[in-house]
């Protein structure tokens, strides 16, 4: 199916709550309400005719001048040979999201990356803790403002430039 | 933790916690579990990732795009190409740059014997790891015809930094052409000597068929690719190919695809 047409689909089944639709990029995206998202990725899920069974991807994508983080979904169907992206809105300030982890298991993963290096909390995780970084690591690497801690557990992070070592 | 709990026998045993890796042997640096036992039986293990974390992602804030792909080769080490690969055609994608026809048949060529490669170091690990130690040697001796040709082709044996965003870096040269076409006659055949040390092997079948089965439904909903989407979906397994179900130029493997589209919704725009 074409993805113009799985938008439509979208946009009959859930009025009001996707927007945006943009078709003439390489991988054409639509954005969903933040209150939808678990409703319209089961949607896109089980409707025979869209059937997305797998989550390619789950990523984050940061705006700070906008001041929202991006929460993006991959989708991608075997079955029908179609994928679609879905990104959803949310402020940077207080990121929240309901998981997907019940749609897709793959989601309980993806999920905790997001929250490991982005800070967005997915509400109804079962298990939502850093998974890249030590439990203990301070802030989320992948958002633009973010300052590197000085030192970990007694070891700096901090190195001298090359050139510096070797003048020296 | 510590509940007791009864065993076959009738003792009681206590849970014990243990931490398996990452130095130990067989997680050889990336992986550690934590693992609750009751005597030989593990009752829970909890995989902790994270131990070849590099955070590339924000290394690629600081480099230019071409500075990128060397650190793509790090990504998997016995699949550089694939890599390299995946991030060029991202790049090409937001880019929109077209790739020359022969620029795309030598990254094909690079890639299918980066694969062989590849497949050949999972292959013969395979075995060593249930304890059969020769199909390892075999296949290693095959490895490194391939590694002396990538050698030609690019300079590097393991980490190429062969392809670029738009192309690749140097031409395959015809004498390397022949070498390729040689080799590639001398490996046909050996594929079945492969099946008949292992494959087909009664220790090896004993040993591996029907464990740790997953479903058809378990492998989609927990985004399986490759061998284990094909191994696990029964029929499905049959219709599944990841290269030609989307569509690509030529024909790529699904480790490139996923990269290429984690890369894409990094950058910004899907």
């Amino acid at each position: 199916m074409e993805t113009k047409d799985i938008y439509g689909r979208l946009e009959q089944e859930f009025p009001g709550k996707v927007a945006d639709f943009k078709g003439d990029v390489q991988e054409p995206y639509c954005k969903v309400a933040v209150q939808a998202i678990v409703e319209v990725c089961r949607f896109l899920r089980d409707d025979p005719g869209l059937k997305f069974e797998v989550l390619s991807d789950l990523t984050g994508l940061d705006w700070p001048k906008e001041e929202k983080i991006q929460v993006v979904y991959h989708l991608y169907s075997y079955a029908q040979k179609h994928q679609i992206v879905l990104k959803v809105d949310l402020p940077r300030d207080n990121p929240k999201i309901a998981t997907t982890e019940g749609v897709w298991k793959v989601a309980n993963w993806f999920e905790r990356e997001v929250y490991d290096l982005f800070g967005v909390i997915f509400e109804g995780h079962s298990d939502l803790r850093r998974i890249m970084l030590p439990e203990d690591w301070e802030g989320h690497p992948l958002r633009k403002d973010y300052v590197e801690q000085e030192e970990y557990d007694g070891i700096s992070t901090q190195r001298a430039p090359l050139v510096e070592k070797l003048l020296r | 933790m510590n509940e007791t709990s009864p065993v076959e026998t009738g003792f009681y045993t206590e849970d014990m916690t243990i931490s398996v890796g990452p130095q130990h042997p067989s997680t050889h640096g990336v992986l550690r579990f934590v693992v609750r036992t009751d005597g030989e039986v593990i009752n829970e293990a909890i995989p902790d990732v994270g131990y070849l974390h590099r955070s590339i992602e924000k290394i690629g804030e600081k480099v230019t795009w071409h500075g990128y792909v060397p650190y793509t080769d790090r990504a998997d080490y016995l699949a550089a190409m694939f890599a390299n690969q995946g991030f060029c055609m991202a790049a090409e994608k937001l880019g929109n740059v077209e790739v020359t026809r022969r620029g795309e048949f030598c990254r094909v060529i690079a890639c299918e014997l980066n694969r062989i490669a590849s497949h050949l170091i999972s292959v013969g690990t395979f075995g060593q790891d249930i304890g059969a130690m020769t199909p390892f040697v075999h296949a290693l001796r095959e490895r490194e015809t391939i590694n002396n040709l990538m050698e030609e082709i690019c300079g590097a044996r393991l980490t190429y930094n062969y392809i670029r965003i738009g192309g690749v870096g140097y031409d395959i040269l015809p004498e390397t052409c022949t070498r390729i076409t040689e080799f590639l006659d001398h490996f046909e055949p050996l594929v079945d000597e492969y099946n008949r040390l292992l494959s087909y092997n009664k220790i090896f079948i004993e040993r591996l068929a029907g464990v740790a089965v997953v479903s058809k439904e378990e492998a989609l909903s927990y985004n399986l690719v490759g061998p284990n989407l094909r191994a696990s979906s029964g029929t499905f397994g049959a219709i599944y190919r990841i290269r030609s179900t989307r569509s690509w130029n030529l024909r790529f493997p699904s480790a490139a695809l996923k990269w290429a589209s984690s890369v894409t919704a990094t950058i910004g725009i899907g």
